[in-house]
Formats: structure tokens, C-alpha cells, sequence
């Protein structure tokens, strides 16, 4: 079930409709609330980096739920921007960090499973969190 | 979701500060606002009770950031209590735990500031017999 989504549109809204095409026992659960930053991360993005001039630009949100993981597959066309190189988070102390550039850490570090891609001018993003706990693909004891 | 902030303690030295929905980049700026309003020159201690946060994301980070470096650079701090194991997960994923003061409780957090706001009066009675 695919969503158009466009950057004016507010993030609740956004989260509603992606709750309705899940199901009920998933809504209130931890992993949704992984998938609502995911989504907030991503939407964010949109409005910053491709629609800075504040004309609003539509992107798809595919949301599929399989065997216990939520599946989120985000697309729109622009630039190629692979949102899946972020570093990890360096522990400083607050007086020595920046307050930004957060949201593609949180991305990559909530998703159990992360895949870019790039064809024909669409930039697609797959993203799968797991509701019964599937491991990390950089676990060391896969 | 919306975001409803129900303001606790309004004090001279201490903020706290009960937020119920999502801390998302439509309602991180509602926040932001807020903080502004009732941080004060003497504000050292904010207090966030997060039970009622469902999600956060990058947005309400920043404004909890920029709180936090206020607060230090005033030789104060920033406490929550309460948080989800979602809201827990974003804090350790972006490292500020340490610097956080985190309460197992409201009440515990509750008696915490009320010290706080004693030893400031305290401090202010003092000084005015002087």
C-alpha cells in the first residue's frame, strides 16, 4: 500500500495513515514508535534538503507489514542522496557538540535492516524494523 | 499527535516540565517556544517528566540540546524521568545520557527540585537580612 506524501503535510498525519494500512497490535507497540522517528527523520529530510525553497515536493512511503517485520520503502526523485553513510553518534560532551545532524544516525541505528538504491532519477530507501527482535545484519554473531 | 506541555513547577531556579504526544518536527518549534518563555536568567535545572512521549525524533533532540547546553553553561542541568524504552533508545543512540540527570521517578524528581527551590529561597532570605 503506497502513500504520496508531500512536504507540506504534517507528521501526524503521515503516522496515521501508515498505522492504518498496519496491523492494530503493531500501533501502540516500540517498534512503530521506531518507524514514526524513521518516518520523521525521513519527511524532515525532505523539507531541508530537497525542498528547501519551500515548494512542496512529493515523495512515496510503501508500507507492508511481513511476518512480524514493518517494511517502509521511501521514494522520490531528485539527486542521488544515499541517507545510509551517516556516522555513528561521537559520545562528546554537550558543550562540544553541534545540535544537529542527528536524523540520518537515528535512521540507519533504528532500522534492523537499511538498503539505498538509485535508478532513473529515483532515490529508494528500504527500510525494515523488526517487531519480534530480528538481528542486525552487522551482528557479530550472525 | 500533538505535542501538550503542562507546565509543573514554574520556580526561580527550577523548571518542570510534563510533555504528553510525539516530540516531532512539527512540534519540537511548540517546545522550543515554550522553553523560552519560562526559562529564566536564574532558570538551572529543566526538567522534562517524558512518561507521555510516544516518539522522538532529531527535531525535539535539538530543542532538548540546546536546554542542555544553556543549562551547563549556567552550571545547571537538564533531568527527565520517566521515558519510554523508545525515547530511552533515541538518547543512547545519540549519547547524551551522560549528560543527562535521569530520576526513576516523578516523586523522586519532585523532591529533588523542591530542595533545589528551598536552597534558593534559603539563599535569597539569607541575603536579604544582609
Amino acid at each position: 500500500m503506497t502513500l504520496t506524501i508531500t512536504t507540506e503535510d504534517r507528521v501526524a498525519s503521515i503516522i496515521e495513515a501508515v498505522k492504518n494500512r498496519l496491523p492494530s497490535d503493531c500501533h501502540d507497540s516500540d517498534v512503530m514508535y521506531d518507524c514514526c522517528t524513521i518516518i520523521d527523520e525521513f519527511h524532515s529530510n525532505m523539507r531541508e534538503h530537497v525542498a528547501p525553497d519551500k515548494h512542496s515536493v512529493s515523495w512515496r512511503l510503501t508500507v507492508a507489514y511481513r511476518s512480524g517485520v514493518i517494511c517502509l520503502c521511501f521514494q522520490y526523485k531528485g539527486e542521488r542522496f544515499d541517507p545510509t553513510g551517516a556516522d555513528e553518534v561521537e559520545p562528546l560532551p554537550i558543550e562540544d557538540r553541534s545540535i544537529g545532524g542527528l536524523g540520518l544516525s537515528l535512521i540507519s541505528e533504528l532500522s534492523d535492516k537499511i538498503d539505498y538504491t538509485y535508478r532513473n532519477g529515483m532515490n529508494t530507501l528500504n527500510v525494515e524494523v523488526g517487531t519480534i527482535g530480528i538481528p542486525k545484519e552487522d551482528d557479530p554473531c550472525l | 499527535m500533538s505535542l501538550n506541555i503542562v507546565e509543573k513547577i514554574n520556580a526561580n531556579e527550577a523548571v518542570s516540565l510534563a510533555l504528553q504526544g510525539s516530540l516531532d518536527s512539527d512540534t519540537a518549534p511548540q517546545l522550543d517556544e515554550r522553553l523560552n518563555r519560562i526559562i529564566g536568567p536564574s532558570t538551572k535545572v529543566v526538567a522534562f517528566n517524558m512518561a507521555g512521549v510516544t516518539f522522538i525524533s532529531s527535531a525535539g533532540l535539538r530543542v532538548i540540546f540546546k536546554t542542555l547546553k544553556l543549562m551547563k553553561s549556567r552550571g545547571g542541568q537538564v533531568s527527565v524521568t520517566q521515558m519510554s524504552k523508545g525515547v530511552r533508545k533515541v538518547f543512547e543512540i545519540v549519547k547524551v545520557m551522560p549528560d543527562l540527570t535521569v530520576f526513576a521517578s516523578q516523586t523522586e524528581m519532585d523532591d529533588y527540585l523542591e530542595a533545589i527551590q528551598r536552597r534558593a529561597e534559603g539563599a535569597f532570605g539569607e541575603g536579604a537580612c544582609l
